[in-house]
């Protein structure tokens, strides 16, 4: 186990400088921030002195190379917009988002899993031919329509919710929603897929012959052996999630780091640019490595190597 | 399936105990919350002039030496009470007695000396400073409530400068825009939490009248739609700045003239935009009514200048341009006789994100023309990219093309527009008129009814022999006001007056 974790990380950490040497020099071939943070009006001497002060004017290696040194202290640079430590408005921005993709993941992967395995318990039923449509429109449907729709039946007409914010518990109800609904969609079909597998399986047979009820035939035997599958589709989506849930955060005011990377790519502030991908790549790697374990708890066939 | 029941029972509880906690009680407190489109960079007192920090901390918590009368431009005291010339290039500002800061400092000669000198740091990025950039200032603290201001170049406006120059604290950090400013202002700065959630507090040792808001919320809401919904459900009290399409209550949504004009540059470096005949044929096939009320909001009016009619050097006998496409194509016509490449490929740039229905109002634009004769395509670019095309330095080889653009002018004078669009080596000028120069000048050089007169004398030559824009509008904004207070927005999207507000 610790040498597959060491060999992962290894493999991890290349895959890692890769994309953020990638990401510094795609980022600077953008072109020159400065009229972007100086005003319309700016003298040439204002602009002249701004490149300076962070180092537009220095060749692009040099460029590199001071953040090569910076990056093994940890330290990505100032954001130009925010003039804060870039790593620091990452860090501030991120658990938000962690928290709301997980509570979408942990709300999609319940409803998936109990109406994927109602679905394959009684396939072609009533019950399995509603769960599909619901789950195929789910699965289509796009984020920003839901969001909006939410907001404006739940919290405008029925005033059953907040429009936005974080504040509160109330506040996270729509936001978790909409995150979870395509998920939710999504991984209904890969369980009724695996289920009817599942459940279709001598053992299971055995199960009901000797008169274990349906309930722990399906939570208990066939759903630990359906689950392979469904934790690789689960692993994508919630890296999905990670990423930056960045239509949920703008439509809802949440200031997680899907609407900061959105705007530094937009303002051209490398530093955050930068920082943003480096904790990202390391959170899915994270998550990559929980997937795995979880791949080994389920199957104990499962060795790793 | 008793799991199952349990499970879905558990759910319907927790979901009806979550929504029946959410009340919508009546709010009779003295807190109003604003939701904001766009999140301050920093809040720093030397930036005000910033839509995005002048709408929380203008006349809330940073307050100037003047301010503008809204119908005249005229400058009127605020923490200066008068001023006059000393000489040419002296003016005297005699200072409001018994102002303080909110962290108990004085409000003196030697604080706005500070002030001024914060500005002009070449390390921070003041925005306001590009107001006052190409004046070389210097101060002389004559007594403690009095202080000298002397330019280079003289500064005949150096009053109405002031209205757009923040007085913060001078001890605020000079080595970063700051994120916690102090003023003199009604409110003080309190806090600016992770989730970037703004919030003032009334000042109880203001000098001036108490106003009714006792504490004030500013929130982020990028998206329109919900900032109007936050309005109508009460969970805010004012929304800034909604989209035309969610403007759509008459009792709550106000539209106002922002100060912003629209215009469409043009590059007339090389044939065919350097033909005279063809600029105007650009004017005449413009059908500016068909947009009013389709594409832009019915508020809009169509321009006849880059600024209002209430700024100083309006020419009221300047009227827009008609529509006649006849007249276009047989202007067009007589170009192309002459051997004006009339139906070259032209740019018409747009840039993205700069408000809202750009992309369609140039696509309309570029039809009309085209239907003339002319052969205009549109490209939209992101903001840097636009910026380098707009501001000088211009590349050795500029290209005749076409760019949208949109200018603010809501400090009172012609003086902030004029040199800087029209006079050669203008910042954002392709104009090199000897005669125009000359008479830009003189204005700058004028006061009083002279000044207006030569400014609107350059106003018509620009509109009628240089021609160098397509003049398109004077721009609205919506803004939705919540049941519970009385607010009338100022002309203006860098400004946002707490102490206006009453309550019903």
């Amino acid at each position: 186990m610790l040498r597959y974790l060491g060999k992962r990380s290894l493999h991890s950490l290349v895959s890692l400088v890769g994309l953020v040497v990638l990401v510094f020099f795609l980022a600077r071939l953008t072109g020159d921030p400065t009229n972007l943070y100086l005003p319309i009006d700016a003298s040439p001497a204002e602009k002249a002195n701004f490149a300076q002060v962070h180092g537009f004017n220095d060749p692009v290696l040099l460029q590199f190379w001071h953040f090569v040194q910076g990056a093994l202290r940890l330290d990505f640079g100032a954001s130009l917009r925010y003039q804060r430590p870039a790593l620091g408005l990452v860090l501030e921005a991120f658990p938000t988002t962690l928290e709301l993709a997980f509570f979408a993941m942990l709300i999609a992967l319940v409803i998936a899993i109990v109406t994927g395995s109602l679905a394959a318990w009684r396939l072609n039923g009533f019950f399995d031919r509603i769960a599909s449509i619901i789950s195929l429109i789910s699965a289509s449907i796009p984020n920003f329509w839901i969001a909006i729709v939410g907001v404006l039946v739940l919290a405008v007409n029925l005033r059953l919710i907040p429009t936005s914010g974080t504040g509160s518990v109330q506040q996270w109800i729509l936001p978790v929603a909409v995150l979870a609904i395509r998920p939710a969609g999504l991984i209904v079909q890969i369980v009724r897929g695996s289920m009817t597998s599942a459940l279709s399986s001598a053992y299971v047979k055995t199960a009901r012959a000797k008169g274990v009820s349906s309930q722990a035939i399906i939570f208990v035997h066939a759903l630990r052996n359906a689950m392979l599958p469904v934790i690789t589709v689960a692993g994508d989506q919630a890296t999905g999630m990670v990423n930056g849930a960045v239509i949920v955060e703008t439509i809802f005011g949440f200031p997680g780091i899907g609407n900061l990377m959105l705007d530094a790519i937009t303002n051209r502030d490398f530093a955050v640019v930068q920082a943003a991908v480096m904790v990202t790549a390391i959170a899915i790697f994270i998550l990559n490595i929980v997937i795995d374990l979880c791949y080994a708890a389920l199957d104990p066939r499962i060795r790793f190597t | 399936m008793s799991f199952v029941k349990k499970l879905l029972g558990a759910t319907l509880f927790a979901a009806t105990a979550l929504v029946a906690t959410h009340g919508m009680a009546a709010d009779a407190s003295k807190s109003v919350t604003i939701a904001l489109e766009t999140n301050p960079d920093y809040l720093d007192g030397c930036s005000i002039s910033s839509s995005q920090v002048g709408i929380v901390l203008r006349q809330n918590v940073i307050e100037t030496l003047t301010v503008l009368d809204p119908k005249t431009g005229l400058p009127q005291p605020d923490l200066a009470t008068s001023w006059d010339r000393v000489d040419d290039h002296t003016w005297r500002f005699h200072l409001r007695e018994g102002v303080k800061f909110h962290d108990g400092e004085d409000f003196n000669a030697q604080a706005v000396a500070t002030i001024l000198a914060r500005h002009f740091n070449p390390n921070l990025a003041c925005l306001d400073r590009t107001k006052i950039a190409n004046v070389k200032m210097t101060t002389k603290v004559v007594d403690d409530h009095t202080i000298d201001i002397t330019t280079d170049p003289v500064q005949v406006l150096l009053p109405v400068l002031f209205n757009m120059v923040g007085m913060f604290a001078p001890n605020t950090d000079n080595t970063q825009l700051s994120r916690s400013p102090i003023g003199t202002g009604p409110y003080k700065f309190t806090n600016w939490d992770s989730d970037g959630n703004i919030t003032l507090d009334r000042f109880d040792g203001y000098w001036g009248t108490k106003p009714a808001v006792e504490e004030a919320k500013y929130v982020v809401r990028p998206d329109s739609a919900v900032r109007t919904a936050m309005v109508q459900t009460g969970e805010a009290d004012i929304a800034q700045d909604i989209a035309a399409q969610d403007a759509t209550d008459p009792k709550m949504d106000v539209s106002f003239f922002n100060t912003n004009t629209t215009q469409v540059r043009i590059v007339y470096t090389a044939p065919p935009l350097n033909d005279i005949r063809v600029r105007k044929a650009l004017n005449l096939a413009f059908d500016r009514d068909s947009l009013i009320g389709t594409i832009l909001p019915a508020g809009v009016q169509k321009a006849t200048h880059l600024y209002l009619p209430n700024i100083n050097g309006y020419n009221p006998d300047l009227k827009p341009w008609p529509y006649d496409p006849d007249q276009a194509k047989q202007l067009l016509a007589a170009a192309k006789a002459d051997g004006v490449p009339v139906d070259q490929p032209l740019r018409l740039v747009g840039r993205i994100g700069f408000y809202a229905n750009q992309e369609e109002l140039l696509q309309a634009m570029a039809q009309m023309w085209n239907a003339v004769g002319f052969n205009i395509k549109v490209e939209m670019m992101e903001k840097s990219q636009w910026l380098a095309l707009v501001n000088r330095p211009y590349p050795p080889v500029r290209e005749p093309m076409l760019i949208a653009e949109m200018h603010d002018n809501g400090n009172g004078d012609a003086s902030f527009t004029m040199p800087f669009k029209y006079h050669t080596g203008g910042q954002q000028s392709d104009t090199s008129d000897p005669k125009l120069d000359k008479l830009l000048d003189d204005a700058a050089a004028a006061t009083g009814p002279e000044r207006t007169k030569l400014y609107q004398e350059a106003d018509k030559m620009v509109a009628e022999d240089v021609v160098p824009s397509v003049f398109m509008y004077y721009m609205v904004s919506f803004m939705r006001v919540g049941p519970r207070i009385d607010f009338t927005p100022l002309a203006s999207n860098t400004e946002l007056d707490l102490a206006s507000i009453k309550f019903k």
